[in-house]
């Protein structure tokens, strides 16, 4: 039976960006990359499209096959350290019982990497002299980083939370528990005056800097066990209120997701979704392609714990 | 946050000894004397231009037209500063100032004319080109906009060192170009002083490698990466800076505009960043990476400067800045 016709469009074009490689790149033709890969294997979810089995199963066979020794994932193609999107790729393995070790692997590897350490000096000057420097926030915190080389911020520290808490059958202990309580508290250290989150920074030189609600719904997915907090209370409000202005595939997406982990309706922000795919087409952007699709169907159960 | 901006903001009130800790100080930087010979002296061309309604591509032709630049046949990279949005704010270089370098290369011949950058705090950047306008620019002109942040990348060895850095990744739409343009906005900027044509290249190095913010640069110093990625770029640059509304006070983001009603162009991006500087009334050589450039990338000195068009004087605003960079107000030599 030919299902191409019948195929939804975000999924048509979901299965037309894969690379002969099995992954899948930041866009189409561009060398497969973990985030996307990963996202897109999450993305085709519990399908019963034949073609979207088969081409889940080859992003599958991608993620195992450029998993690093270290349990991580590295960027994608030609990459040889494992860094921030290793998380999805666990998140994309979880569930999975013959994956259970890979996926423990890379839980085990977010347990033992993070951002790093700002240095004794600043360290000093935090604890001694706060007010001599140009951001408030506690540099002694440790989440995770973009770049294994590189300082803490908001987005790969709240993806890390959620696979440590979705990873907990796979893999749990006291260490985890430490981790996931050291990352959470370094996400409520960087919450913008007013609530939300941006990339890290809530103030520069006395001046607040705003939230965005791309990072406020992913942060708050993260948090989403942590619903009794202020932080979680008080950017719940901030991305309510920033709602009306998320105009992008990649924002709304994850809008909707943090909407359907947290039981709210979802119904205007997917019409707003479809809208946004016909003025831009996301830009091409294989990623938020992936991420539109997990947000039309289920994300509550991709994302929630 | 970073490393140098604790210790910047730490240096600023007195904590003896804490800013040479800084990543990026105390060592000697070096470059292949042989691969730079700067030009006895270098032209920068001031055009004016009252506002973004006025026709902007005859203007920009008429810059590019000052330089011998090899344009026909080519493929041409516009890399405009693109940060943030904020409705009231000036961030951005102006979707009317890319349109018209759009027209004005394609006018000259370029094979290709692409706009591509990889914004350096926002990851949404569907969103920061929808709202700031560039979207629809582009696709009225059937440009293609390349987002640098997820391009498929290469590592490269710098060619200087005044990072330890000793490789970066970049982007294989920058490693294929045969002309990249930085199209800056004329900027304060609250870590290191002025944001023009050099400080712009910052959005060259992607994203997906080193996050938003681009945090291991300014681990490795900002001035300090400045340099090292402008003096690794493959391709001849060119600069044209969107000196018509500018930005003056805590920029690069949260600064009051500033009208300046100038475009300025160059294709020695040391020169064109010296002279805008003198434009907002900020001296050059106290500006640490002008310094750092100076040494070899291009002319900074006034006197090496042969300036066409507009004169520097008609043109000169007083650019407030933060308090940290007080003392680099005032042009002596200009």
């Amino acid at each position: 039976m030919d299902r191409a016709k019948d195929r939804p469009p975000l999924t048509a074009a979901l299965l037309a960006a894969q690379d002969a490689d099995g992954g899948w790149g930041a866009e189409p033709g561009r060398h497969s990359n973990t985030e996307a890969t990963a996202l897109a294997v999450l993305a085709l979810g519990k399908t019963s499209d034949p073609a979207g089995a088969s081409a889940q199963r080859r992003g599958l066979d991608w993620l195992v096959g450029h998993q690093r020794p270290d349990g991580g994932w590295p960027l994608g193609v030609g990459q040889d350290q494992s860094t921030w999107p290793t998380p999805l790729a666990v998140l994309a393995l979880l569930g999975r019982p013959e994956m259970r070790e890979r996926a423990a692997g890379g839980l085990r590897w977010l347990v033992g990497h993070g951002g790093i350490d700002p240095g004794w000096l600043i360290r000093a000057l935090y604890r001694l002299w706060p007010a001599a420097l140009p951001v408030r926030m506690d540099p002694t915190l440790k989440g995770w980083s973009w770049n294994p080389e590189a300082f803490s911020w908001v987005e790969p520290t709240a993806y890390a939370l959620l696979a440590l808490k979705k990873g907990r059958a796979v893999l749990s202990g006291p260490d985890v528990d430490a981790r996931i309580r050291e990352g959470e508290s370094m996400l409520f250290d960087r919450v913008c005056e007013g609530g939300g989150w941006n990339y890290g920074n809530t103030n520069v030189y006395g001046v607040s800097v705003p939230p965005y609600p791309e990072v406020t719904a992913i942060a708050l997915i993260g948090l989403q066990d942590r619903r009794d907090t202020p932080a979680h209370r008080g950017s719940s409000e901030a991305m309510r209120r920033m709602l009306a202005e998320v105009d992008s595939g990649f924002g709304l997406s994850w809008a909707i997701a943090y909407l359907a982990v947290h039981g709210q309706d979802t119904a205007a922000a997917r019409g707003r979704l479809a809208a946004s795919y016909a003025r831009t087409g996301f830009l091409g952007s294989t990623r938020t392609l992936a991420l539109a699709l997990i947000a039309a169907g289920a994300p509550e159960a991709v994302f929630g714990l | 946050m970073t490393r140098r901006g604790f210790l910047g903001a730490a240096a600023a009130v007195p904590v003896a000894g804490a800013a040479p800790l800084a990543a990026g100080c105390g060592r000697t930087p070096s470059w292949d004397r042989a691969a730079y010979r700067k030009a006895d002296r270098s032209r920068v061309a001031i055009l004016p231009a009252r506002d973004y309604t006025v026709p902007l591509t005859d203007v920009v032709l008429q810059g590019i037209r000052h330089f011998p630049l090899a344009v026909a046949g080519r493929k041409v990279v516009l890399k405009p500063n693109l940060v943030e949005f904020d409705p009231a704010g000036v961030i951005n270089t102006h979707p009317a100032v890319i349109a018209a370098a759009v027209e004005a290369f394609r006018r000259l011949g370029a094979r290709e004319v692409v706009v591509a950058e990889g914004p350096g705090h926002r990851r949404d950047t569907e969103h920061l080109v929808a709202a700031s306008g560039l979207f629809r620019t582009l696709t009225d002109l059937g440009a293609r906009y390349i987002d640098l942040n997820h391009d498929d990348v290469r590592s490269v060895t710098l060619r200087s060192r005044f990072t330890e850095l000793g490789r970066l990744h970049l982007p294989e739409t920058i490693l294929g170009a045969d002309l990249i343009v930085s199209m800056p906005k004329l900027k304060t900027h609250h870590w290191a002083g002025v944001t023009l044509s050099l400080k712009n290249m910052f959005g060259v190095v992607p994203g997906m490698v080193y996050g938003w913010p681009k945090n291991v640069l300014h681990w490795a110093g900002i001035h300090e990466s400045v340099v090292d990625i402008n003096s690794s770029l493959p391709a001849p640059q060119f600069a044209i800076v969107d000196g018509i509304v500018g930005m003056e006070g805590n920029g690069p983001i949260q600064g009051d505009p500033k009208p300046c009603g100038a475009l300025i162009f160059g294709d020695d991006l040391v020169a064109v960043d010296a002279t805008a500087a003198r434009l907002m009334s900020i001296e050059p050589r106290k500006i640490t990476y002008l310094q750092h450039a100076a040494r070899f990338l291009g002319n900074a000195e006034h006197e090496r400067i042969a300036q066409i068009g507009e004169s520097l004087e008609s043109l000169r605003k007083e650019f407030r800045v933060i308090p940290r960079f007080e003392s680099v107000r005032g042009v002596s030599g200009a």
